[in-house]
């Protein structure tokens, strides 16, 4: 392919995407922005410092008061599809509303965006007969005022890195089963630092068929909290995000049916690659999605603790006058504006890429787009029950997602994921940074939240893939797919 | 070759600080690190007392190790390897007795060591993390009956809420100057601890003054002068607690990629991180080397010690950022808990490093230096 032309349709999606997205989804990004801004101003502003103290004082505590308030405001059902019962927000504004949350406190926007993985992992499995039913779950628990949300357990004790990369997975050590039992399966094992775990009603859950071969064997499920079994473990006591419990989860010869297996070997027939590329591409597409989310929480904290710091600079008097008339502050306020605003175009692009070459694309080609949002929920998800009874639709919808998406597509979702992902969140801490290094003693109180967003930050180079590990798989689908001789992870 | 008796006391002095952070700091860290949620380490603080680290800076005449910089300086760095808040709580009593010595107020001093006290009560809280250049003093002092009284809130005393006395910067009619404040005047009022990022063993107060007497330190408007002389020797002791978190990190992030498997081999077998974990190497030896020559520069009183010192200690305390958050990043998501102290050196070198006054303005206040040792 003539390399000028990829490097236009590479980097340009957000152009490629004018054309092609409705224009309704501008009004309705606005709309989520100002719902998180009065969330931010009624709810999260008021406690976000109260909360960090209390489990910084008492670890083992959860903060259900931030769950219910969340529920309270709908939060947990606006980006769930109206096909499936929910309030169906374009998933781009999702990003933003993220953003915005962030910008006042991580910990409560990580909760809600945990809850939204979950289910972006249901979706990248490609399983409808699943998100379903899950989804009306969730969206039928919310109308009697209960909160059900979703967990998303992939990292084991001895598997972090190496869980997301096919390629690190089979050389790496594993220790979650799947054991094949009559209608479903048996789960042992155990997973650490699962975000949401003890809030959380369903957990989607990686686990192995074969630990000695594991890409080739993964099994995709949905457990839920209560199945005997499974219990939920140690809570983190983390440096930040604190309103966010991390947690593990563990397994003795827990049974889940079949009905809730989203994805395993014994279900991709028809499909004509390995099941260790599958597994590959699943990964790449939950992240394609979810790395946006990342980027914008990066791109959240940058602004907050860019606000943050503008106003005590702008209540400092020096001995050379106002702080904010030096010349070397404004330079620094300047950075952290240009960090904020870049990772914003970043996540942006990511949501295009999503848009036209993605997951998202079903949703938001104009037509259907228009549909969703002119029949009512009712409606929508009740011809979608009828529709997803019949076996062959989510086979087809399956096979096509697995099957049929060009690599070309997916490695641009992917790579700029991948980029946003640790470009927003390196610039999210940088900001943090630059924030001490202007304010000094006024920037290490916690009164003043700065320090804050630094220690609920600095998780964000560390999760949805290790920064390090962005840029690998940034390197692996830019850069490395039109070099020679490249092998990933063999130096 | 023989060991000089200086070397010998060096050695045995690097000893005592090793198995006294050992022995008394580490089996309650994670407890004391709560503080004010947790206990505070009065124990250790007294052992400290009593073994007189909180004298090590003095002159030979008060009970000190002849008023050097390298005796502090072994205490922080081995004493920070383990914890930080120690080591910062010895730091603030030691710029206090720094700027009295150099304002000429030995005779407080001498009267001070000389009687019977408990160790909370020998500390002298000071504002340790700001420079008077920087943030306007709020503090006012005015001479009344031939008494000074001060009136104001000074911020962020260093150990406020613990100490027996203040030092503290107050506007006096043509700049500024330093005022001892007995901490049991009720004129004087400490706030609560306040919650911060880091070196949380080592509480900060602000402290509210209404008409509280205080003594003033060497003579009126001389601050500016004083906290100079105080400040340069200081940031290199900053510095030596700062290679204190950097060797810990650098221990920890070996042993940990040492062990750690990731993709069938050693995490430190990736070339990326061992890339990491050598930067970490590259700077905690270079730090080490650079204050070793600071200090030994500074106790020779060598002409240029104090902008070479300065210069040291800013990339120093600088580095120690780089190196605790790669520490953090090599221990992936086990850095971020707090059972591994990597999280509280990341949050501790942060705090650590805006030690009087903002870490960006520190380059201004070096060129200023700078330029005044150029002019002499
Ligand atoms: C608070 C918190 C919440 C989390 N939430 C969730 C969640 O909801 N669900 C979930 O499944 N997981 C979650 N995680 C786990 C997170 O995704 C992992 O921590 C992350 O993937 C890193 O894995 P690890 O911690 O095992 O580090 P390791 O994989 O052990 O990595 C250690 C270091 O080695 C490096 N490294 C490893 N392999 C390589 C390689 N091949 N090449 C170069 N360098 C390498 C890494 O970059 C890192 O610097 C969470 C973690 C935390 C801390």
């Amino acid at each position: 392919m003539d390399e000028n032309a990829l490097w236009f349709d590479d980097y340009s999606c957000g152009l490629a995407a004018i054309a092609k997205q409705p224009t309704a989804m501008i009004k309705e990004i606005k709309h989520a922005t100002a719902l998180a801004r009065r969330f931010n101003d009624e709810v999260v502003n008021k406690r976000s410092l109260e909360i960090d103290d209390e489990l910084d004082r008492n670890p083992d505590a959860l903060p259900h008061d931030w769950v219910r308030q969340a529920l309270e405001w709908g939060l947990y059902t606006n980006w769930i599809p109206k096909i499936f019962g929910g309030r169906g927000y374009c998933f781009p504004s999702l990003s933003h509303f993220l953003e915005e949350v962030s910008s006042s406190c991580l910990g409560m926007a990580n909760l809600i965006g945990s809850h939204y993985l979950g289910i972006a992992g249901v979706m990248s499995t490609g399983n409808l007969a699943v998100l379903q039913w899950l989804c009306e779950d969730m969206a039928e628990s919310h109308k009697r005022g209960e909160s059900c949300l979703a967990s998303f357990a992939i990292t084991e004790p001895s598997s972090g890195s190496d869980t997301a990369s096919a390629d690190l997975i089979d050389r790496g050590s594993i220790s979650c089963e799947a054991k094949k039992a009559p209608g479903g399966y048996i789960l042992n094992g155990t997973k650490i630092f699962i975000s949401n775990a003890h809030f959380a009603t369903w957990h989607m859950v990686l686990a192995f068929e074969d630990i000695r071969n594991p890409s080739s064997t993964a099994v995709f499920c949905m457990v839920r909290t209560g199945t005997k079994g499974f219990v939920i473990g140690k809570k983190e006591d983390k440096m930040g995000q604190r309103a966010c419990p991390a947690s593990e989860l563990i397994f003795t010869d827990c049974f889940i049916p079949d009905k809730q297996v989203c994805l395993s070997p014994h279900m991709v027939k028809g499909i004509n690659k390995p099941y260790r590329d599958i597994y590959q591409d699943v990964f790449d597409d939950l992240c394609s999605i979810s790395r946006a989310g990342v980027c914008a929480l990066g791109t959240g904290v940058a602004r907050g603790v860019y606000n943050d710091t503008l106003k005590l600079v702008e209540e400092t008097s020096t001995t050379d006058g106002w702080l904010i008339n030096q010349e070397w502050v404004q330079m620094k306020l300047a950075d952290m504006l240009k960090n904020a605003a870049v990772s914003r175009l970043i996540y942006n692009e990511v949501n295009h890429a999503n848009s036209i070459y993605g997951l998202f694309k079903p949703l938001q080609t104009k037509p259907l787009y228009y549909l969703s949002k002119l029949l009512p929920t009712g409606w929508l998800a009740k011809l979608t029950r009828m529709i997803v009874k019949w076996p062959l639709v989510p086979y087809l919808f399956q096979k096509d997602q697995l099957g049929r998406r060009p690599e070309i597509y997916r490695q641009r979702t992917s790579g700029w994921a991948s980029l946003a992902k640790f470009a927003g969140t390196d610039a999210g801490v940088e900001n943090c940074e630059i924030a001490l290094q202007i304010l000094g003693e006024s920037g290490i109180r916690h009164a003043n939240r700065v320090e804050k967003h630094l220690r609920d930050a600095r998780l964000l180079p560390i999760y949805e893939g290790t920064n390090q590990m962005n840029r690998l798989d940034l390197f692996k689908n830019f850069i490395g797919r039109n070099s020679r001789h490249v092998s990933m992870y063999s130096d | 070759m023989m060991k000089s008796s200086k070397d010998q006391e060096a050695a045995l002095l690097e000893k005592t600080a090793r198995e006294f952070a050992r022995k008394t700091l580490i089996p309650d860290i994670h407890e004391t690190d709560r503080y004010p949620h947790g206990p505070f380490f009065h124990d250790a603080l007294k052992i400290a007392f009593e073994s007189e680290f909180l004298h090590v800076s003095l002159p030979e005449t008060l009970n000190g190790m002849g008023w050097k910089l390298k005796p502090l300086c072994i205490l922080l760095q081995n004493i920070s390897r383990v914890d930080a808040s120690m080591g910062s709580v010895l730091l603030s009593n030691a710029a206090a007795q720094e700027l009295m010595l150099a304002a000429g107020a030995e005779s407080i001093l001498a009267d001070l060591v000389s009687q019977d006290m408990a160790a909370t009560d020998f500390l002298t809280a000071f504002p340790l993390f700001s420079h008077p250049n920087e943030k306007a003093i709020q503090v006012a002092a005015q001479l009344r009956n031939g008494n000074y009284q001060l009136a104001g809130t000074a911020d962020y005393m260093v150990p406020g809420p613990i100490a027996g006395r203040y030092l503290v910067p107050a506007r006096t009619s043509k700049g500024f100057s330093y005022f001892l404040v007995d901490a049991k005047n009720k004129n004087a009022v400490s706030g609560a601890p306040i919650k911060s990022l880091g070196l949380h063993a080592c509480p900060a107060a602000d402290i509210a003054f209404s008409n509280a007497d205080g003594i003033l330190i060497g003579r009126e408007d001389e601050g500016a002068h004083i906290f100079s002389k105080m400040h340069e020797k200081m940031m290199i002791a900053a510095a030596a607690a700062a290679l204190g978190i950097m060797q810990a990190s650098l221990d920890d992030a070996l042993k940990y990629a040492s062990t750690r498997m990731q993709g069938g081999r050693k995490i430190i077998e990736w070339s990326e991180l061992s890339g990491m974990v050598g930067q970490m190497a590259v700077m905690t030896k270079t730090a080490g080397m650079l204050l070793q020559k600071a200090v030994s520069d500074a106790d020779a009183k060598d002409t240029e010690w104090a902008v070479q010192g300065f210069a040291a200690a800013t990339r120093i305390l600088s580095d120690a950022c780089t190196v605790s958050t790669l520490g953090v990043q090599v221990l992936g998501g086990y850095g971020y808990m707090r059972d591994h102290l990597q999280e509280k050196r990341f949050r501790d070198s942060r705090h650590l490093q805006s030690v009087f006054g903002a870490p960006g303005r520190r380059a201004i206040h070096f060129l200023n230096q700078f330029n005044k040792s150029n002019r002499k």
